[in-house]
């Protein structure tokens, strides 16, 4: 899924490289404020680990083998913040080593592969250990598994609309192409995944305790929340299928369309900008400041409903 | 004397183009239930020779064969066959040493001949019995100590029903008690035994044969005493005369 | 894949030239490469030119460029075949194609002429972050001893595995994974204690 350079046109560059290096600026600021020195290292030889882990082969059907990519692993085994460092790492290397993915296409591998994989797999495997009522062992290699295989569909999502958007190849061969091969390859990162993990919590199951914890912690999850959408609404949500939603079909069928008018004159009708002539770089930045407004509504309204919570006072007396 | 293991001719090159030959037309046989000790210095490719011998190179299986235990080849076709008959124990235990238990690594071979069940827990207990630890069914490898993970893996290889056994560097990393007690496990094993080892007490306490290699080059093999003997020739290939032999010592052959 | 070996880099006037100037001029290269119109036209045969005239300057091997070249194609091919079923993309993804090829092509005479650790300075230079460099230069360090860790196990396993059943591939493979990952967690413990002891902070 290493994009080569010459695919890409200059604006999908610059807007993948752009999301990449704020990922990593996020992943940087957690690293920093909360890996304690002697973890420092780890990085290091995790990174080196993803590599050599990267190189050997899982036998598939018929001769070919296929080979774990190790993203969402990372992020659980590490937490998500240093998964970032560690995998966009792991691009530079393959980019400065072997020529494995194109330099100016390093934004969109690590927004793809470092970024979006890697947290939102993190997120998936979050929401469903906390969801299912298995036994402990058992819902961390089930969620380690079916996030390996989320995370990675959804980078090849990106990556095919990161190729669209540049028009290198059409949405509509390029996103059930991706999407079906990265759901199949999917499968192995997932067993791999599982598998691994299953190995690691017998022998160490210490060492998945490092986790990222703290109010810094939950910031840089947001963070990487708003990213995903916004690589999501830029690079996907423009191929959204222009065919009528539900309520739109109905009233065509049932004859009351034109009835619809808008009391108030909507600033970007059908996600259009008026000043920008192509339509998916329309969608795209559209969606981009939607995305954003949404987020800030968001932020507000909690802001406003819900009252800070005092800390507890202390006690002069006993000193604590 | 039916010959265990022969090796005919044998060369071998690394890979990539122009690789130096690091085995070059190496040609010995040993007897069964017979000891022979591969010696040489760093580099002359004695770990090399070992990991012909169970088919783990060349890389890609030759066509034609150059090695035959038990007077079979060993080819692509037959390496699976083969690979049962020789028990390799490397010489980091650490290597070998991947299962969550010393029981399931040691049942790891057993168990994909079909073994299960009570006739498996037998079977490791026996092996585990074999190699003096008797109980450590449960211990986690990665509290072992350097002996006894060594033990292990042996007990892990000896499940396997080698006809066999190759060894390298086996009492390298060991203390001096544990030299001793790995010495006198080995004896007690039957069937050919090759080893690959810097050990010369341990060669003139085991082994009725050696093999010296220098620079990928067999440049003796015979009865183990007379050449170890050979001073200037030991020295000549980056040995030395055991201290064994080099006085009446208590411990040597009298 | 074998790592490059920096051996085998020798005598070339060009390994000579500094970092910074090689690094520039690939990362121009690229840049001016991506940039140009997408079909083909004239300005492509004239990249061409200046790289084939600087690959024997640079006494890169022509294995070494095909073989990095062909696991590419297959990416390119892949995206090809989805673009050329639009018979009017075919413009574009030729010069795509083109693009590609001519941008590995210059990163692989970088890559020949320029070790990774030249590079890694040049990253310091340009003020990257401490956490990444110090990253990237362990990651160098210990990939091939990880390599080796892993190739060892592998084949302690392959002796003991006398059947090709694919389950048991796996699971292998995940045992020789997982034990990899705990002893570079060890690894990298005793590493931080070798650095503090020589005064890393």
């Amino acid at each position: 899924m290493h994009l080569p350079d010459g695919f890409l046109d200059a604006r999908t560059t610059v807007a993948s490289a752009t999301a990449a290096a704020a990922g990593v600026a996020i992943a940087l600021r957690q690293v920093r404020t909360t890996l304690e020195p002697h973890r420092l290292p780890m990085l290091g030889l995790a990174a080196a680990f993803v590599f050599a882990a990267q190189m050997l082969n899982f036998p598939v059907a018929g001769g070919t083998s296929g080979h774990l990519v190790g993203g969402v692993l990372t992020a659980i085994l590490l937490g998500p913040s240093a998964a970032v460092l560690v995998m966009t790492c792991v691009l530079i290397v393959q980019c400065f080593m072997f020529a494995d993915g194109g330099v100016l296409a390093l934004g969109a591998n690590v927004f793809n592969m470092g970024v979006v994989n890697v947290c939102a797999g993190y997120a998936v495997f979050a929401l469903l250990r906390s969801f299912t009522r298995m036994e402990q062992r058992r819902s961390m290699v089930f969620a380690a598994a079916f996030a390996a295989w989320f995370g990675t569909v959804l980078g090849s999502i990106l990556c095919a609309g990161e190729l669209a958007l540049s028009g290198t190849a059409p949405w509509p061969l390029a996103f059930p192409a991706m999407a079906n091969v990265h759901m199949v390859i999917g499968i192995g990162e997932g067993l791999a995944t599982g598998l691994i993990m299953l190995v690691v919590m017998r022998n160490r199951p210490e060492l998945l305790d490092a986790r990222e914890h703290g109010a810094r912690a939950s910031l840089s999850f947001i963070g990487y929340g708003l990213l995903t959408c916004a690589g999501l609404a830029v690079f996907v949500a423009p191929f959204a299928c222009g065919w009528p939603d539900g309520l739109e079909k109905v009233s065509q069928l049932l004859g009351f369309e034109r009835q619809g008018a808008n009391a108030v004159t909507a600033p970007f009708a059908d996600y259009c900008l008026p000043w920008i002539g192509s339509t998916t770089a329309a969608t795209a930045i559209a969606g981009l400041i939607g995305t954003l407004l949404a987020f800030a509504a968001a932020y507000l309204l909690a802001r406003v409903l819900v009252p800070a919570l005092r800390a507890p006072r202390k006690d002069a007396a006993s000193g604590n | 004397m039916k010959i265990a293991v022969e090796v005919r001719e044998l060369s071998y090159r690394y890979p990539q183009k122009g690789a130096a030959l690091v085995l070059d037309d190496i040609s010995f046989s040993v007897a069964e239930n017979e000891c022979a000790a591969v010696l040489g210095p760093n580099g002359a490719g004695k770990s090399t020779l070992l990991l012909h011998l169970n088919g783990l190179l060349p890389e890609h299986s030759p066509e034609e064969a150059t090695v035959w235990i038990s007077g079979a080849p060993l080819t692509k076709a037959t390496l699976d066959t083969i690979r049962q008959r020789v028990g390799f124990l490397f010489q980091d235990p650490d290597d070998q040493l991947i299962s969550a238990t010393v029981f399931e690594d040691v049942a790891f071979g057993p168990r994909q001949f079909g073994t299960d069940g009570p006739d498996l827990q037998d079977w490791v207990k026996h092996c585990l019995k074999l190699v003096g630890l008797e109980g450590f069914d449960q211990r986690e490898p990665h509290r072992l100590s350097h002996g006894e993970k060594r033990r292990v893996c042996l007990a892990g290889v000896l499940a396997c029903k080698p006809s066999v056994l190759v060894l390298d560097e086996p009492t390298s990393d060991l203390d001096p008690r544990g030299r001793r007690e790995f010495k006198a496990l080995l004896k007690s094993l039957p069937g050919a035994k090759i080893i690959a080892t810097h050990d010369l007490e341990l060669v003139v306490d085991l082994c009725a044969k050696v093999i010296i290699l220098d620079q990928g080059k067999l440049v003796a093999q015979g009865p183990a005493i007379p050449l170890l003997s050979n001073e200037p020739f030991m020295l000549a290939h980056g040995l030395e005369k055991p201290h064994a032999l080099l006085h009446h010592h208590p411990h040597g052959p009298q | 894949m074998q790592l490059p070996a920096t051996e085998r880099r020798t005598g070339a006037s060009v390994s000579r030239t500094p970092p910074s100037i090689k690094l520039g001029t690939a990362l121009a290269l690229v840049l001016f490469i991506c940039l140009l119109p997408r079909r083909l036209t004239a300005t492509y045969g004239i990249v061409a030119g200046i790289l084939l005239f600087l690959w024997p300057l640079c006494r890169m091997p022509f294995l070494f460029a095909l073989r990095r070249l062909l696991v590419m194609e297959f990416f390119i091919a892949g995206v090809a075949l989805l673009s050329l079923l639009t018979p009017s993309a075919t413009p574009v993804v030729l010069a795509a194609l083109a693009k590609s090829n001519l941008c590995v092509f210059t990163m692989l005479l970088l890559i020949w002429t320029t070790p990774f650790h030249d590079i890694l300075g040049q990253l310091r230079k340009l003020r990257m972050p401490t956490v990444m460099l110090t990253t990237l230069a362990l990651m160098y360090r210990f990939l091939p001893v990880l390599l080796e860790e892993s190739r060892r196990m592998q084949r302690a396993r392959a002796s003991r595995t006398f059947s090709r059943r694919r389950r048991l591939a796996w699971d292998n493979l995940a045992a020789i994974l997982g034990q990899l990952f705990i002893r570079s967690a060890e690894r990298a413990e005793r590493i931080y204690l070798a650095m503090c002891a020589r005064g890393w902070k």
